[in-house]
């Protein structure tokens, strides 16, 4: 169960982006066509989300002083948790940022056999592994180049 | 008549039934590997249905939906797993039978009861979406706003969880479809100078990001049961033995089917729900009631029957109302508009081949389910014992492809890396997703009839004044009152103020 305290974190991120949406709205043109602008629904929409987001944190602050223990959020101790999923986006994000570079073909097999590495308990068969994962992505390419005229990245290479 | 034929025509042909067998193997996979979910499924699918006609590519969807329901069986019945979470209930009884000794009854009941299922609310759609539609036309943008505002708080209020996450997931998900040209003044909002964002955001990425994505970053935290079903098992049963032991128990099935289909047409409500649900009706009807829960064939019927029926009923609204019933109903609406048809109560008059086609696929999804599940069930069982760690790179590149396949662009695979963070985010911190699509997929419209109800009257009463808006709209407030009371009731329940969880 989520407890208060990251309920309170969240109602503050929430707050932030309500703020950040509504320095966008200020920069929505006016031109006074009809009788609603086009900033008129975002600022509804801004609103009620702000005002849910107090709601949020209105409600967790009052269950913060409720709850006897309260477990502390520790952002070192989180990214500890969750060293996988930590590395699977630095690994997604590195592999969409090569991809325009080094093309779709040695950008995936670079990324699918690191992002193994990184998730199997253990390193067994890793040759036959790597070679089905090369056969897949081939296989894929064929599929979308050819059946569904998806023209994947080249890259500098290939 | 002439479009029925012509949808016939459509859909009977080798290449649109070879594209339902894809899509139900595809469901059935999904589906009965625990941590993946129907509507990753059809999220990943949807990048392969671009190039299709859109009668095709929305009979891969059916099959990938109609399979997917189907699949939570395997797990569920052989493990004690749910496959899908709509499969909860189908663990109560199927795991018991499959314990004493009876795996073979119990996947072949569990099948033919979703095979009923889906027949049954099939037809209920076929009678009931057409007239809702045409009682729709006559709908003016205060109703229509006033019915897209209904759909989003119920399911913000019905959905798991707290009923303010809901909410604020749902208005999260309106913000985000503001992004990009105002669709009456055509001014550029939100885009910050990305020139990219001037169409908004493309539906795929977000959808395959918030649902698929952060799925597997779910998976990946928190991996499920690794299965070690024994697939040498003897899992064959006669099949006039299932279809007697269903005739004997012919007033459930109809009853759970009917439960399924009217708990689909509700929206949020999905297969997850009916099933529950029905196991509950049928357990109180049953004269055997303390049988229940230790391999009882009427407990896994009505489970089963249950959630494959919800498919037929979450259609109706979305056929009818253009409002999408739940998560994977929202995603065939956001299919329809890629290949640039408006959903709503005019699709039946302007699209009917298209309609009829979706109605034809979705009966045709289910005698394939039955015949695939009938004679592959035992590749299925080997296929669900493949390592995570090996399917989730596989799938994230399936993710990758399916973005960028949307306008050859990279920019496309950012904004699936962005909403995978928000999805996971979301996830981590229980906020329910469905709300948020609903909201993706509803806001340009919700924005379009407010205000074009206010450029023909400025007078804001007309919502309240006007029948059938003023009953959604004490609706709304209902189910939001509906939500308010449950989060209460938990919260006696859990000893904590759950409406802020």
């Amino acid at each position: 169960m989520a407890n208060a305290k990251r309920d309170f974190i969240n109602a503050i991120i929430l707050l932030a982006f309500s703020g950040f949406a509504y320095f966008g709205s200020t920069q929505i043109p006016i031109q006074g066509l009809g009788k609603t602008e086009a900033d008129f629904f975002p600022t509804i929409v801004i609103s009620v989300l702000a005002i849910l987001s107090i709601c949020l944190l209105i409600i967790s602050m009052y269950r913060m002083t409720k709850e006897k223990r309260m477990e502390k959020v520790a952002i070192r101790k989180v990214i500890k948790r969750n060293k996988k999923v930590v590395a699977t986006f630095g690994l997604f994000a590195g592999y969409v940022f090569l991809l325009p570079y080094i093309g779709y073909f040695i950008a995936s097999v670079l990324f699918l056999i690191s992002l193994y590495i990184v998730l199997a308990p253990t390193k067994n068969k890793l040759g036959l592994v790597i070679l089905g994962m090369i056969g897949l992505i081939l296989l894929l390419y064929v599929i979308f180049q050819q059946a569904l005229s998806v023209f994947l990245p080249p890259g500098m290479f290939f | 008549m002439e479009s029925i034929l012509l949808s016939f025509e459509a859909i009977l042909n080798v290449k649109t039934i070879l594209i339902l067998f894809i899509g139900v193997i595809a469901g059935i996979i999904v589906g009965s590997i625990p941590g993946f979910t129907i509507t990753m499924g059809v999220a990943l699918t949807l990048p392969f249905s671009f190039g299709m006609e859109p009668v095709n590519g929305i009979a891969l969807m059916m099959g990938v939906q109609v399979g997917g329901s189907s699949g939570g069986l395997i797990t569920a019945c052989l493990l004690g797993i749910p496959g899908t979470p709509s499969a909860m209930a189908t663990t109560f009884d199927g795991y018991p039978m499959v314990k004493n000794g009876q795996p073979g009854k119990a996947l072949a009941i569990g099948l033919w009861s979703s095979f009923i299922g889906s027949i049954i609310s099939g037809i209920i759609l076929i009678f009931t979406a057409p007239i809702l539609a045409e009682w729709a036309l006559e709908f003016g943008p205060w109703e229509m706003f006033a019915l897209m505002l209904f759909g989003i708080s119920a399911i913000a209020s019905l959905s798991e969880g707290s009923m303010l996450k809901g909410l604020i997931s749902g208005s999260l998900g309106i913000m985000f479809a503001l992004v990009g040209s105002d669709p009456l003044t055509a001014v550029s909002r939100f885009t910050f100078g990305f020139t990219e964002l001037m169409a908004g955001f493309n539906f795929l990425p977000v959808l395959i990001g918030i649902f698929a994505f952060s799925q597997l970053m779910d998976d990946i935290r928190k991996p499920p049961n690794q299965l070690t079903l024994d697939s040498t098992a003897p899992i064959s049963y006669p099949i006039f033995k299932t279809i007697r032991d269903l005739w004997k128990s012919g007033v459930n099935v109809v009853r759970s089917s009917l439960v399924g289909t009217l708990v689909g047409i509700l929206p949020a409500a999905g297969g997850s729900i009916a099933n529950i649900l029905s196991y509950d009706i049928a357990k109180k009807f049953s004269k055997q009631s303390h049988e229940f829960g230790k391999g009882n064939k009427d407990g896994l019927i009505a489970a089963e029957s249950a959630n494959n029926s919800s498919i037929g009923g979450s259609l109706v609204p979305m056929l009818s109302f253009g409002i999408p019933g739940d998560a994977v109903t929202a995603m065939m609406l956001g299919a329809l508009l890629i290949h640039g048809i408006q959903p709503g109560p005019l699709l039946m008059q302007n699209q009917p081949v298209l309609v009829y086609g979706i109605f034809i696929s979705f009966f045709l999804a289910a005698i394939l389910m039955l015949v695939v599940q009938s004679f592959g069930i035992k590749a299925f069982m080997k296929i669900n014992q493949i390592p995570h760690h090996l399917l989730v790179p596989i799938v994230l590149l399936l993710c990758v492809l399916g973005s960028y396949a949307v306008n050859n662009r990279i920019f496309d695979v950012w904004v699936l890396l962005f909403f995978g963070i928000i999805g996971f985010w979301m996830k981590a911190n229980k906020f329910p997703l469905a709300p948020f699509i609903l909201g993706i997929i509803l806001g340009p419209m919700i924005e379009e009839n407010l205000r074009q109800a206010i450029s023909v009257s400025a007078d804001l009463s007309l919502f309240l004044t006007r029948p059938l808006s003023a009953v959604l709209i004490v609706l709304s407030i209902i189910s939001m009152g509906y939500g308010i009371y449950n989060n209460m009731k938990n919260r006696k329940k859990t000893g904590e103020d759950s409406l802020g969880q």
